[in-house]
């Protein structure tokens, strides 16, 4: 009851109000108000332009290696990206083929139309989710709720037009739109994004608030004309086929392989170095000192720091019926005059047209160690923040926020715990993780060396992580998908069961496979688990030698697959599983919210002090993923809390001695006097044994 | 009484000065007597902690501090009281640079109790100043980075160094050389673990080429071969370390206990001229030519009915099982000059440790008419077996006494090592533990095709290990501690010392192992399933109380079986050859076709071999007696012309092969001129594409052939040079592609974990710096 939909609210007298209000549209937007909505709550998504829901403000390509391991999970979560990505693609090839199932990335170039059609269709078709055109300038702020940390929060938005929207929590989800800067060449101008507003006001408000506020900037590439470009002495690559979906309810993508794009490779040389060298004073952006993305470098910083060699530029089509081609690795801020020249420079592009010159942009983030795990701000309740805003880039990275954002956004109205995501779980608890306890400096982006349990956490298996939980704890995943998960780890559960149990001799598997180069000798049996560990084994040739009972298991081909990277992997995995308990239990060894480091009776140094009192760990796990802070300041400040918060039950203590650290070594004669002996405790050895 | 004192005061004040260092948002200090006991000439106070400083100005009575690290002379006073307690010399060392890394302050008083104990009191009344703990300095200097755990350990070994060669390993470890090797390997480790990242997380389409990979693979392999070849000191840095384990053995009445009177300078042993004085073992710590020597007398050995006595000789056998170094003591004037060999072989010395023959009561000989008297050497005294060292003593007048003691320190020498010389040592076994294992994640990397880890499954509880499935031409395992259950080990090489093995099941088809170093207690091996195709097991060592091993299939081609107890129940053997001393075999069940055996050492008792079916083709079966009871040993036939092959030095070897009998097929080897020794040439089967051998007299070379096919095909490679090389051989050869980069990966994450464990030095590696760094990336 008082849920209203959209266009329903109107008079001044009675304000609105929504259970969840979300700021923006872009990638983290839309994930966040389809998220919170599915959860359950009555949503809000606020926006400049309805029409630009869903705009892909830079390369047109979803996933990648670490992004793709992301966007599986968000869709685990029964997040829309993926599945919108299966229904706008127009090359899909998965990267990594050949290095392991763990690190497959799965990406496709996407029709940036297409993208935005299909996304709108889904948010303005998801029940309990308005969408209005509005821009907000100022947050409805309250006494905080007592016992909670914060000292306000937020009950509602203020709109452009001065009226307000009541609201459960916020979500901010602004990009780069806080006080964005366009820059090309000594130009610059105020936008978000070429063409739409920066938001200002909402800078202000969170500014007058106290949040530290950070300022990164990043860049997109010119775009070029389709068919200026000649494409026949380049290199071409051709998409996968069969494609593989992103999303685990999708069997195939909308597209046939012989119906998609090619991208095309070309390099730059030396004369696009020149152009660059020499008009360096022409190019604000490159110049000044604001920490640009490592991982997203512009032409001119890559020429700058590995000069005197090619570089790589991609040739990505934006779509079916588009004339735009994104030259991936020539993002500039050059003036456009000189961007065409360095264009023309490089093979294939000798007469291509530049429909729009690439520019850099500077914005406002916000540190998101401000956030805790759930992404609610520590310093106004019932605020989230999500995407760009907390540092990072790419939209898989905002996606994945949007989703843990909305599910937490509505989980706090409806009085739930937060839902939350290890580092032992997935990618995205990794990149909360790290963003809200390490910060960032530069535009954080996923990549698989971020996960320590990479093993683990795959794109396969990225449902039995996340769906279960996504139902069960936060709502947000569809009975239909939920089901489907169900029966799949039931089948896998079967399949490895039926597989371990059919064992043979290695003389009779070698007539079973002759085909397969199994080692011989081995007496005792082997089960078709183990055999299905062998490169060159799957489960078609095994079905193909014992139909009964394995046919039925390669039929399912999606489970024959499975069944095949989890015996591949087993070893690992089970060798890791000591580990991930250890990350585990330090996550689970709270510190306190109100601890005052510079005020702590500890061995801790100034520094490690001053790190401690910034970053707020909220784990000893997260203490020791600082960098800076000693084994010795974990031990350290691991003694301090078991002592002075025993009571709070927070620390429990896992029975296992410390066999790696040589505990007589104190021995020597230093003192007489008392003959405790200053062993250190079994946290302390723990630490010392595992370098986390 | 004082000291009492002072601790529950300072106790006390600790309570209540916990607020002000609270307030101070600092640690508490501590203070130590850091020199000898007292009364002594000079005592040193030290004490490391923020509230140095205040020691220093409260002790002193001025605010002024004395110049950073410099002796000052002061006077020492009581706080409280401003009684004047000493004049002594006083040093301030403010943090970082000092030894804990805090500040710290040191008082040298002079060293009598009551002035040492009053100052300990006046530093007690202190607020925030407190008795450190037991190494509590160490601790504060590890915790502050100021040296790693290797470091610790050195420097407590510095401070118990009782010998020269201790000093100066220790001094070594101290200065931090182990740890600087440690984490020169660990920055290596990183450095390749980032660039392979760098190829998972952009090589696609981010200008990160394949070659890459090669290079890494290059460097991991390099890395684990320096690490194998620290992993071969055979434990040089513990034995220095903990001391030589000398023994002194012998039969009854030769005068061991008088040798070791000799050598500890004292009457320890009770010596008398009745055989069999001796039955327990005496162990004494001795310091020869700065190498620790632990030396123990045993009991003589010889069958006797006496219970007590023949307790005696059991305990001298375990020791002698343990022995590093044996010091076989033989009466000169009871053993003939051409029976020493023989004599030296009934004290069943474990094969490989270095013995030192002592041939004793050298002032009887003297006193003979066949040797003139005066003579300093004796013409007629019997040189030792080939190759052992002996020396010819008298321990009654203590004739040789010097030459014994060269001879030891030059055994000693080889047997720790010179500290100062290579890399430093290892010199905890929890050293070479992580090493090994280190050394193992590297082999999975280097073993490419990572597929191959599947077809050994099936294990379950890998204990210590961990990952023994899927170990596939491994070359060289080092000292393997803990073996759980063990599933299917694939080929290996070079087993190093084997300790505890616990239930070892089904071990199925462990293909080539060669060069297993000692194995003890081998717990309960059930079932070895089917060992038919252990090819060439070689170089055994000492195995001690297998228990109950079962159907041991067929072990063909097990050479070189060291010492081997109360072995029960073997099925079928073949070719064993070079059985060391082989005891107590109780029911060998049917053994059959006994291949080629030869120079089985000395074997008795042979208990009840039941049904020995057909034993062919023994070769030279060396000292064979006392096959007591072997009830129906059917004809032993073909012994084949095997004996003198031995040494045929280096000539048309060919022909002599095939008079051998055994030899089984050669085949392709090149040019068969300068075979050198061929009675060791087992069956060399399977070398591939053998052509470019060439002169195989050097068989070390065979090292540099180019393309050799994996170990695995080599057969039985042990005298074709060091099997070291061989490693060599299957590395230098083909590589297979490594086909799964992010398990490449994850084993180098594993090895370098490892290394972080010996130094205690973690922390979060940042890869991503070092791939920003290296690689042009981005998009």
């Amino acid at each position: 009851p008082g849920h209203r939909r959209a266009g329903s609210e109107g008079g001044a007298a009675a304000a609105p109000r929504y259970e969840v209000v979300v700021i923006g549209g872009g990638h983290a937007g839309t994930e966040a108000a389809a998220a919170a909505a599915r959860g359950g709550a009555c949503t809000l998504l606020l926006t400049h332009k309805i029409g630009t829901i869903g705009e892909m403000s830079c390369n047109p390509s979803f996933g990648g290696i670490g992004k793709g391991h992301l966007m599986r999970e968000v869709d685990a979560l029964d997040g829309l990206c993926g599945r919108v990505c299966d229904r706008s693609g127009v090359h899909y090839k998965v990267l990594n083929r050949c290095k392991g199932p763990a690190v497959w990335g799965l990406r496709a170039q996407i029709d940036r139309g297409l993208y935005k059609e299909n996304m709108q269709k889904e948010i303005l078709n998801t029940p309990l989710l308005t969408v209005r055109e509005a821009s907000v300038e100022d947050l409805l702020l309250t006494e905080p709720e007592p016992g909670c940390p914060g000292k306000c929060q937020v009950t509602g938005v203020v709109l452009g037009d001065g009226s307000t929207v009541r609201a459960g929590s916020v979500i901010l989800t602004t990009g780069t739109f806080l006080r964005g800067m366009i820059h090309i060449g000594l130009e610059m101008h105020p936008a978000g994004r070429l063409g739409d507003q920066p938001a200002i006001g909402l800078a202000h408000t969170l500014e007058k608030l106290g949040f530290a506020v950070g300022r990164l900037k990043t860049g997109t590439p010119p775009r070029l004309a389709k068919d200026t470009i000649d494409f026949s002495g380049l290199e071409e690559r051709a998409p996968d086929n069969p494609p593989v979906p992103f999303s685990f309810l999708s069997q195939a993508v909308w597209i046939k392989p012989e119906d998609q794009l090619s991208c095309y490779l070309t390099r730059t040389n030396l004369k696009a170095q020149q152009i660059i060298r020499d008009n360096l004073h022409l190019n604000n952006h490159v110049r000044e000192t604001t920490r640009g993305p490592r991982y997203c470098p512009s032409l001119e910083s890559k020429v700058l720091r590995f000069p005197d060699r090619e570089h790589q530029v991609w040739l990505e089509p934006e779509g079916l019926e588009s004339n735009i081609i994104y030259p991936q690795g020539m993002s500039m801020t050059l003036p456009p005059e000189l961007q065409e020249q360095v264009i023309k420079s490089v093979p294939g592009l000798e007469k291509a047209k530049m429909l729009q010159p690439g520019y850099g942009v500077q914005y406002d983030y916000l540190d998101p160690r401000q956030l805790t795990a759930s992404l609610e701000s520590r310093l106004v309740q019932r605020l989230f923040f999500a995407g760009q805003i907390n540092g990072t880039t790419g939209y898989e990275e905002a996606a994945a926020q949007g989703v843990i954002a909305g599910i937490n956004a509505c989980l706090r109205v409806q009085g739930k715990p937060p839902f939350t995501v290890s580092r032992t779980e997935g990618y995205v608890g990794v990149l909360i993780d790290d963003l809200t306890t390490l910060g960032t400096s530069e535009p954080y982006r996923m990549f698989t060396s971020r996960v320590e349990f990479r093993m683990s956490l795959r794109p396969d298996n990225a449902d039995a992580r996340l769906t279960h939980r996504g139902f069960e704890e936060a709502g947000c995943v569809s009975q239909q998908r939920y089901e489907q998960a169900v029966k799949m780890r039931a089948a896998l559960a079967d399949g490895i069961a039926t597989l371990k149990s059919l064992q043979f001799s290695i003389s009779k598997w070698s007539q079973l496979l002759p085909e397969a180069p199994i080692s011989s000798g081995r007496r005792s049996p082997v089960s078709a688990f183990d055999i299905l560990q062998y490169q060159d084994i799957n489960m078609e040739i095994l079905a193909r030698a014992i139909p009964e009972p394995l046919g039925k298991l390669a039929e399912w081909r999606e489970l024959a697959e499975r069944l095949k990277i989890e015996a591949a992997y087993e070893w690992c995995v089970v060798n890791q599983q000591q580990e991930m308990e250890e990350v585990r239990h330090y996550e689970a060894l709270q510190l306190p919210d109100d601890l005052d480091y510079f005020a702590i009776d500890a061995s801790l140094s100034a520094e490690v002090r001053e790190k401690l009192d910034s970053n707020r760990p909220q784990t000893i796990g997260a203490v020791s993923r600082i960098p800076g802070i000693t084994p010795a300041a974990i031990v350290n400040l691991l003694r301090f809390v078991k002592t002075n918060h025993r009571k709070t039950e927070k620390l429990k203590v896992v029975p296992k001695s410390g066999e790696y650290f040589p505990e007589k070594m104190y021995s020597g004669k230093a003192t007489s006097q008392r003959q405790t002996s200053a062993e250190f405790s079994e946290e302390e050895t723990r630490f010392l044994k595992t370098p986390l | 009484m004082a000291l009492r004192g002072a601790m529950s005061a300072a106790r006390g004040r600790w309570a209540r000065s916990l607020s002000s260092a609270l307030a101070l948002g600092a640690t508490d200090t501590i203070f130590a007597v850091s020199s000898g006991r007292a009364p002594c000439g000079v005592a040193v106070i030290r004490t490391s902690g923020p509230g140095s400083r205040g020691v220093l100005q409260s002790l002193t009575g001025t605010p002024e501090l004395p110049p950073a690290r410099v002796l000052t002379l002061r006077r020492i006073r009581d706080p409280r009281t401003a009684e004047s307690l000493d004049r002594g010399l006083v040093v301030w060392f403010p943090g970082p640079r000092s030894f804990t890394g805090e500040d710290c302050a040191e008082l040298h008083l002079h060293g009598g109790t009551a002035v040492v104990s009053a100052v300990l009191q006046a530093l007690g009344s202190l607020p925030g100043l407190r008795p450190a703990e037991r190494g509590e300095f160490t601790l504060r200097a590890f915790r502050r980075g100021k040296l790693d755990l290797t470091g610790a350990e050195g420097l407590r070994d510095l401070i118990g160094a009782e010998t020269a060669a201790q000093r100066r390993q220790a001094l070594r470890q101290a200065e931090g050389e182990l740890g600087q090797l440690l984490q020169r390997w660990s920055r290596t480790l990183t450095q390749a673990l980032a660039h392979l990242e760098a190829f998972i997380d952009f090589g696609e389409d981010e200008d990160v080429e394949e070659e890459v990979l090669s290079r890494v693979s290059v460097s991991v392999r390099e890395l684990e071969r320096e690490i194998r070849a620290q992993l071969r000191d055979g434990r040089r840095g513990e034995r220095l370390r903990a001391g030589v384990r000398a023994v002194i053995a012998g039969p009854p009445n030769v005068g061991k206990s008088s040798l070791f009177n000799l050598l500890c300078q004292r009457p320890a042993a009770i010596v008398s001229p009745h055989a069999g004085t001796t039955r327990d073992v005496l162990e004494v710590p001795l310091d020869i030519g700065g190498f620790p020597l632990v030396l123990s007398d045993t009991a003589g050995l010889r069958h006797t009915t006496d219970p007590v006595e023949r307790q005696g000789v059991t305990r001298a056998r375990a020791r002698l099982a343990q022995a590093d170094l044996v010091l076989a003591v033989l009466d000169v004037t009871a053993v003939a000059p051409a029976a020493l060999a023989e004599a030296l072989a009934t004290l069943e010395v474990p094969p490989g440790v270095p013995c030192v023959v002592v041939l004793n009561k050298a002032d009887l000989i003297r006193g003979s008419p066949s040797v003139p008297r005066g003579s300093p050497s004796v013409p007629s005294c019997p040189q030792g077996p080939p190759g052992v060292p002996t020396a010819l003593l008298s321990c009654k007048t203590g004739q040789g006494l010097q030459e014994l003691l060269e001879l030891l320190e030059k055994q000693l020498e080889q047997l720790c090592g010179d500290p100062l010389l290579g890399s430093p040592s290892l010199t905890q076994s929890r050293h070479s533990r992580h090493l090994r294992a280190c050394a193992a994640a590297l082999a999975r990397f280097s073993c490419g095709d990572t597929g191959d880890i599947g077809d050994t499954g099936d294990t379950g509880d890998t204990g210590d290990i961990g990952d023994t499935r899927g170990i596939r031409n491994t070359g060289h395992i080092g000292d393997i501690g803990d073996i759980g259950d063990t599933g299917d080990i694939g080929d290996t090489g070079d087993i190093g010392d084997t300790r505890d093995t616990g239930d070892t099941r089904n071990i199925g088809d462990t293909g080539d192992t060669g060069d297993i170093g000692d194995i003890g207690d081998i717990g309960d091996t059930g079932d070895i399933g089917d060992t038919r195709d252990t090819r060439g097991i070689r170089n055994i060592g000492v195995t001690g109380d297998t228990g109950g091993i079962r159907d041991i299939g067929d072990t063909s081609d097990t050479r070189d079986i060291g010492d081997t107890r109360n072995t029960s129940d073997t099925g079928g053997t073949r070719a064993i050859r070079d059985t060391g001393d082989t005891r107590n075999i109780g029911d060998t069940g049917g053994t059959r076709a006994i291949g080629d055996t030869r120079n089985i050492g000395d074997t008795r008792d042979i208990g009840d071999t039941g049904a020995t079916r057909p034993i062919r083709d023994i070769g030279d079966t060396g000292a064979t007696r006392d096959i007591g009871a072997s009830g129906v040993t059917r004809p032993i036939r073909d012994i084949g012309d095997t004996r003198n092959i031995g040494d045929t030095g280096g000539t048309r070897p060919t022909r002599d092969i095939g008079a051998s009998g055994v030899t089984r097929p050669i085949r392709d080897i090149g040019a068969t001129r300068d075979i050198g020794d061929t009675s060791a040439t087992r069956p060399i089967r399977d070398i591939g594409d053998t052509r470019n051998i060439g002169d195989t007299g050097a068989t070390r070379d065979i090292g540099a052939t180019g393309v050799t096919r994996p170990i695995r095909d080599i057969g039985d490679t042990r005298d074709i040079g060091d099997t070291g090389d061989t490693r060599d051989i299957g590395a230098t050869g083909v590589t297979r592609p490594i086909r799964d980069v992010a398990l490449a990966a994850e084993q180098l994450r594993l090895a370098r974990r490892e290394l972080g464990r010996i130094t205690g030095h973690v922390g979060a590696e940042d890869v991503l710096e070092i791939i920003f760094r290296d690689f042009c990336v981005g998009k």
